[in-house]
């Protein structure tokens, strides 16, 4: 097939309306100019460096390691400033924002780590921000809402009582219709029209070129396996990225949520088919007619009826396997990681933790011995603390 | 420029001949329910519509102020499928046999019925033009006979360069966006436009409708001498929310509306 520009195979593409086609164009030849500009990969490199915290540990959990007799790596993500991946992203993009002359940047934001990462990353380049956030994830993240105020950025909530990132979405698309003059869209994931979901990866793929060199210089090979969560998809595409050339196997984690139903989960790649939304050709749950349908998780971030078209393409093509992680197993990957290792991971990425044990049970019944494995902890757990709380006291699940 | 006119364009040049521009009116199906939108049609038509924009119902409409977005809220808030809408479009298309229609729609409904399986089953049903929001220039597919005419849009942020292949291509009617934002905002008007009118204008005979924001007399007024139309959408929408409790009223305010508005 012939190679087309903003398309990942089949996947991709800029659906959007003709209105935002111009901001697009100036965005993908600002991006490509600004790579090859010294001046601008020094100032980005900085930032990664000194106020981020890059790079991050590749860190040995020994004792869930001896758990599973497996060899056992985390990416330490969750270290990084604001507490997630999604720094990497927004100090490149907010810079690039300057560079175009915008003074406004927008975001969605799902958990609010990405809202969170955009009104820091506006903070200190002297940007306005404003965060799209859905309604029942500002009440799941109220702390997040406020930290973005606090940071000097406006909270908006869209979507009414079920609100979810899909809203926010829909919500920072039109505002960029009307304000695409002056202000420039930080989209958090690896989604939305080309070139977003190329530029997402190239400022996540930090994560998987770091990890392919700290490991080699740990273990002297290449991992068995490296596994991520997936809700749109840039933390997981960041550290795929790194080995997508190697034999590595590739394991995104979707959130299987409740169950099967619709509604219930939002396992876009495991049990959608190919759609457009916000953007992107790409794997969508949706019925019959195109409707497209509501989705769960127990994680905000991960609460998503789409994903990242590279996602769509590494799935399309068998170079990325992707499985379906229920809200049950994702918390008792929280628990497990919290009591064994003394790290509380996200939410999100409890659902890359509880992928990798399940990959690494069956990889060693089929005979491998201790596999070698890295699992991306693309963000710490101190935002969940009250939900998990919540669940774990019974006022459950089943109200949202 | 000697330009071949599809049947479309040759339906809305002729239609405009009557009245010296041309009427739009934008509805939501199923807002609030498939029977009213059916009514509704009717009353569109007598009141002098020359096509009518149906627009189907989407889960994530991107381009859409508040007021059309509550419309599809409440058009999904019962049974909905692709089915229905060819099932309707056969009882109005065989009610108003000489009509044309067109068809808006997002389109991930476009994809999940397949684009050209879609396109050719909406031209057997009396549909002269289709209306895709989230498709631009060169996503859209090319065209073909027997198809409904893609209708392409040319907005405040389109540059000459893009404005010209756009034109080139242009079937059925240009949609001008009026405005920078969604359907529905306020501040309309085609002052700034008045040159890309006129550089489209140079370029082909395919009518231009100027949508987004369009609610007072003075705006469609504007419209008609400015452009050769108007599409009309979030204020009947308005109309219908106001009225939600009282079809009949909701009929009567309808008619009342659009006569004090049209030119």
């Amino acid at each position: 097939m012939a190679k087309r520009e903003g398309y990942f195979g089949e996947f991709g593409g800029r659906f959007v309306s003709e209105l935002l086609i111009p901001a697009l164009d100036k965005l993908w030849e600002q991006y490509k100019k600004a790579i090859k500009d010294p001046s601008y990969k020094k100032e980005y490199q900085a930032l990664l460096h000194d106020y981020a915290g890059r790079p991050t540990h590749l860190y040995f959990a020994a004792n869930l390691s001896a758990i599973h007799k497996a060899r056992i790596y985390l990416k330490r993500e969750d270290t990084l400033h604001t507490g997630s991946h999604k720094i990497n992203n927004t100090l490149g993009q907010a810079l690039l924002a300057r560079r175009m002359g915008k003074k406004r940047v927008i975001a969605e934001t799902g958990a609010g780590q990405h809202g969170v990462a955009t009104a820091t990353a506006a903070a200190v380049l002297g940007l306005k921000a404003h965060v799209y956030m859905g309604e029942e994830d500002l009440r799941r993240q109220a702390l997040n809402g406020f930290r973005m105020r606090l940071l000097g950025s406006t909270v908006e909530g869209v979507g009414g009582p079920t609100g979810t990132l899909r809203d926010a979405v829909n919500e920072a698309l039109r505002d960029w219709s009307r304000t695409v003059d002056d202000t420039h869209y930080i989209v958090g994931s690896a989604i939305g029209p080309h070139p977003f979901p190329r530029i997402v990866r190239d400022f996540q793929s930090v994560i998987g070129k770091e990890a392919r060199k700290q490991i080699l210089a740990k273990e002297k090979r290449l991992p068995d396996m490296v596994s991520a969560c997936v809700g749109g998809g840039s933390n997981a595409i960041g550290m795929f990225s790194g080995f997508v050339k190697d034999n590595v196997v590739l394991l995104g984690a979707e959130a299987g949520g409740r169950g099967d139903n619709p509604g219930q989960h939002s396992s876009s790649l495991s049990r959608g088919v190919p759609g457009i939304l916000q953007g992107a050709r790409t794997y969508l749950l949706q019925d019959s007619s195109g409707i497209v349908s509501p989705v769960h998780s127990v994680s905000a971030g991960l609460d998503y009826p789409g994903v990242g078209p590279e996602h769509a393409y590494l799935k399309s093509i068998g170079r990325a396997e992707y499985v379906s992680i229920s809200d049950e197993q994702a918390l008792e990957a929280f628990r497990v990681l919290s009591e064994v290792e003394g790290i509380i991971p996200a939410l999100e990425s409890s659902h890359a933790v509880a992928a990798a044990f399940d990959w690494i049970n069956k990889a060693r019944k089929k005979g491998l011995k201790d596999p070698l494995v890295i699992i991306n902890l693309s963000g710490r757990g101190d935002k969940d603390v009250a939900e998990v709380q919540r669940i774990l006291d019974g006022a459950g699940n089943e109200d949202h | 420029m000697k330009q071949e006119l599809t049947p479309f364009t040759d339906y809305l040049l002729k239609r405009k001949e009557t009245r010296g521009y041309l009427f739009v009116p934008y509805l939501a199906l199923g807002d609030p329910d498939w029977q009213s939108s059916e009514e509704i049609v009717d009353l569109l038509i007598r009141s002098g519509a020359d096509t009518i924009e149906l627009g189907l119902p989407f889960s994530d409409p991107s381009a859409d102020g508040p007021v059309l977005q509550r419309a599809f809220r409440r058009s999904l808030s019962h049974p909905f499928s692709r089915e229905l809408v060819f099932q309707f479009l056969e009882k109005i298309s065989r009610k108003h046999p000489d009509f044309k229609f067109s068809v808006m729609a997002y389109a991930n409904l476009f994809h999940a019925a397949g684009f050209d399986e879609m396109l050719k089953r909406l031209y057997t049903l009396n549909v002269g033009g289709v209306i895709v929001p989230d498709v631009p220039l060169e996503e859209a597919p090319a065209p073909a006979p027997n198809r409904p005419d893609w209708i392409q849009f040319i907005t405040p942020t389109t540059r000459p360069e893009r404005l010209k292949a756009i034109v080139s291509v242009a079937r059925g009617f240009i949609y001008l966006v009026s405005l920078k934002g969604t359907t529905g905002q306020s501040g309309f008007t085609l002052e700034p436009l008045r040159k890309t009118i006129q550089t489209i204008r140079k370029q082909t005979r395919v009518p231009i409708l100027a949508g987004f924001g369009i609610r007072s007399a003075a705006h469609a007024q504007e419209a008609a001498t400015v452009a050769d139309g108007f599409i009309i959408g979030s204020r009947i929408h308005e109309i219908i929310e106001e009225n939600l409790s009282n079809h009949s009223i909701m009929k009567q305010q309808l008619i009342e509306e659009l006569k004090g508005i049209l030119p």
